[in-house]
């Protein structure tokens, strides 16, 4: 048996409503897009999930982290999403074994697509995040 | 500066674990730095360790046990020398193999590590499938480490922790082993006893 095979997949998407939406519609929409996401990689061929997972983060210093890794388990959250947004950030990596990137591309877009079909809803690729301020003084760049 | 290595296989719970451990250090006055390698071109867990206040430095395009290696001596060395932090937590991918950074340890020229302690953190919902299809990396990652974390406690049933307690003492019976809630804060004297 050959060793499994990983290909990244990570995209930045951006989910548009239309109008704001309480926090807790907005999580269970994410924790049913990853769930939906995990179930679309297994059933995609022989698979390993490593881990599919997201983030997105608010101006109020909150953030919303959920973490998929196998389509028999729920995704977990951590944190929760500010009420009355109309438009999330969410980044989104997705970590399978011997799925090449091309299929998780495809799965990732048309999973998000089939979540917001019958929804006023729409998902499309965001600009990525600048990054956080994060300045030390004697240490301005983070980045290694 | 002391030095901790927590790795583990994707989505085992390494992240909740670095920031009961970095929150925990922080409280009892130390000064403390992350070093996190992600697969993936978007950085997820050093955007959350910011959000939440931590000092994050982020090893991108690579693996960190194979191309990185030269670049997390070279953070170490930049932490040693502009921010002295008392414990540097490394955080590698979790397709990771972590023996090829300790390997690269003996290039760090700056002040002496006092110690350096490696866990490896285990999934109990997964083990019994990953050492079945990633044979060599997950019982490498458990048969080198120092300390055995079990996660998931809140989402795995008894018997799937026991298994993944039996399963890790088949491969590593010398080091110390801890199943515990990650979703719940650490247990001070645990915190304690996993610091180095």
């Amino acid at each position: 048996m050959n060793a499994p095979t990983l290909e990244p997949y990570a995209t930045q998407q951006r989910w548009q409503a239309d109008e704001p939406l309480p926090g807790e519609a907005w999580q269970a929409l994410l924790v049913a897009y990853l769930a939906a996401l995990a179930r679309a990689c297994a059933a995609a061929g022989p698979c390993v999930i490593g881990h599919i997972k997201a983030l997105a983060l608010f101006e109020s210093g909150e953030y919303l982290r959920l973490s998929a890794v196998s389509a028999a388990h729920p995704p977990t959250v951590n944190g929760c999403v500010p009420d009355g947004l109309a438009t999330i950030s969410l980044s989104l990596n997705v970590l399978v074994y011997d799925l090449p990137a091309a299929i998780l591309h495809d799965l990732t877009w048309r999973t998000a697509a089939a979540l917001a079909q019958g929804r006023v809803l729409t998902v499309t690729e965001d600009a990525p995040s600048p990054p956080e301020d994060h300045s030390h003084g004697n240490m301005g760049d983070h980045r290694a | 500066m002391h030095l901790l290595l927590v790795t583990g296989f994707l989505g085992s719970g390494k992240t909740s674990l670095i920031l009961s451990l970095a929150h925990a250090a922080r409280a009892a006055g130390r000064g403390v730095a992350v070093i996190v390698n992600e697969i993936g071109e978007i950085g997820i867990d050093n955007q959350l360790m910011r959000r939440l206040d931590l000092d994050v430095w982020e090893l991108t395009n690579g693996c960190i046990c194979c191309t990185l290696t030269a670049d997390l001596v070279t953070t170490l060395h930049k932490l040693d020398e502009g921010y002295a932090p008392d414990l540097v937590i490394v955080e590698p991918s979790g397709a990771a193999e972590p023996a090829n950074l300790l390997r690269a340890m003996p290039y760090y020229r700056g002040r002496p590590l006092e110690s350096t302690r490696w866990i490896v953190v285990l999934d109990p919902l997964r083990l019994p499938m990953l050492l079945e299809v990633l044979t060599p990396l997950i019982t490498a990652g458990i048969r080198q480490a120092e300390y055995v974390v079990i996660s998931k406690t809140d989402l795995a049933s008894p018997k799937e922790v026991e298994e993944a307690e039996t399963a890790a003492r088949e491969i590593n019976a010398a080091a110390p082993l801890f199943a515990v809630d990650l979703t719940r804060p650490l247990d001070a004297m645990l915190a304690a006893e996993l610091l180095p």
